[in-house]
């Protein structure tokens, strides 16, 4: 499902307008990009938790050439699915 | 930091990022996380612009995990302070292991200089957040990935030595250079309260020797008499009674005469009173002026009346010959109207005649 059948369906259940659905997807995008620079998870109840985690920079080696790198730090977002969510996953 | 978002508290921020109620968001929320659970039941796989995509992976009972990839443009901006930094490929010789600054390594990029230096050095480079996460030495072991990926470990990734050590060496060295400067202050106390208490003592010292008399008599009592084996003449003659009467007074006035005995009727005029004739005495080697004053008046230092009424026979008084004869004036001829002023009075005198025969 792309994000225009995912706008369309939620614009069905809300009962807005794409517009309305896209800027409040906008918005939800910018907390959490807020939240996860600042390295706050962002817990959704039954759902899931978006957890930032930082990683340092790291020297990695290329095995197949031998070459090492030093990797700048990064912070990845990662999602850890509630309980709920997978009870019902694995239901399915 | 470090902290959790709760549901309530992502409504608020929503509501105000959005400008909008919080209800509107409540409902939104709710219907947003239920199509994106409703497309993972259905096995689809969601993709949210702007915040990334909701995957299943795995097969049979690992059909459940859940896999999620956040946007390039969310993670983009998560790690837009670290944008400034790119992989930089390591020397060959250089080797994270020691504590040496380490050759610095090729500079093949601009940034290769300032990776090399890095680890021998205090991070001059101010992206590599100097985070003090624990972080083990990078070993080959732990780098079993053949290709060189930035996909993310699960586990917390190892840091390079240098930087994680040179951070708490200088934490030692800080703590270690503190404890050493209270023992000096509780040295230099004890020595300035030696120093008052010596300061005080001999204040209370000078002061008992200013009001008694006999210590202070030995300064003057006079030491450098000396001997004159000649004869002084007794200036006795030159004496005369004094008669205190008011017509005696006056005439002495109108009479300056050098001799001790005008001086003893001036100093009289003011006070006129019926005496007694003037007693004299006589200096010897062992007999001063303040042996006299103490004898004649209870108090030494009244050495100094004596030696005013003889003033013109009298020159230092701390060389007076032996057998000089010198009038003792009465009390009531220099007394003033209380002891204390007539003591003050004569600690003046003395302070004078100290001053200039020193």
């Amino acid at each position: 499902m792309d994000y225009k059948q995912f706008r369309r369906r939620l614009a069905e259940k809300t009962g807005r307008s794409t517009t309305d659905v896209d800027a409040l997807v906008d918005g939800l995008a910018i907390v959490l990009r807020e939240s996860c620079a600042e390295l706050d998870s962002v817990a959704i109840p039954s759902f899931g938790t978006f957890v930032p985690v930082k990683h340092a920079e790291d020297i990695i080696t290329d095995l197949s050439t031998g070459r090492r790198m030093l990797v700048p730090p990064e912070i990845n977002v990662e999602f850890r699915p509630g309980g709920m969510l997978l009870k019902r996953l694995r239901n399915e | 930091m470090n902290s959790t978002i709760t549901l309530s508290q992502l409504i608020t921020r929503l509501a105000k990022v959005t400008a909008t109620d919080t209800n509107t968001t409540r409902l939104f929320l709710r219907a947003f996380f239920a199509a994106v659970e409703d497309g993972l039941a259905a096995g689809e796989t969601v993709t949210i612009d702007g915040i990334g995509t909701f995957g299943r992976h795995g097969i049979g009972p690992d059909e459940s995990k859940i896999v999620f990839v956040a946007d390039p443009a969310l993670a983009k901006e998560i790690n837009a302070p670290f944008a400034m930094f790119e992989p930089v490929e390591l020397a060959d010789g250089l080797s994270f292991d020691d504590e040496n600054d380490g050759e610095t390594g090729q500079p093949q990029e601009e940034e290769a200089p300032e990776a090399v230096e890095m680890p021998a050095e205090e991070p001059q480079t101010p992206a590599y957040v100097p985070e003090p996460e624990p972080v083990s030495a990078p070993e080959p072991v732990s780098e079993p990935e053949p290709v060189v990926a930035q996909t993310p470990e699960p586990e917390p990734a190892p840091a390079p030595e240098p930087v994680s050590r040179y951070v708490p060496e200088e934490e030692e060295e800080e703590e270690i250079a503190v404890p050493q400067k209270p023992k000096k202050k509780t040295s230099s106390l004890l020595w300035i309260c030696a120093a008052i208490v010596i300061l005080v003592g001999g204040l209370a010292g000078f002061l008992a020797a200013v009001y008694t008399d006999d210590p202070e008599l030995e300064q003057y009592n006079i030491t450098d008499i000396e001997a004159v084996d000649e004869e002084v003449p007794a200036p006795a003659d030159s004496f005369v009674t004094v008669d205190v009467s008011e017509a005696a007074l006056t005439t002495a006035e109108t009479t300056p005469q050098p001799e001790p005995a005008a001086v003893v009727a001036e100093e009289q005029q003011p006070e006129p009173e019926q005496t007694a004739q003037p007693r004299y005495d006589t200096v010897t080697s062992t007999r001063y002026l303040a042996t006299m004053a103490r004898e004649y008046y209870g108090r030494g230092i009244y050495w100094v009346y004596i030696y005013k009424a003889n003033s013109d026979v009298l020159d230092n008084p701390n060389k007076i010959r032996p057998g000089t004869r010198v009038a003792i004036p009465e009390r009531s001829t220099f007394e003033a109207e209380t002891e204390a002023e007539t003591l003050r009075k004569a600690e003046r005198i003395q302070a004078e005649l100290f001053a200039r025969y020193k």
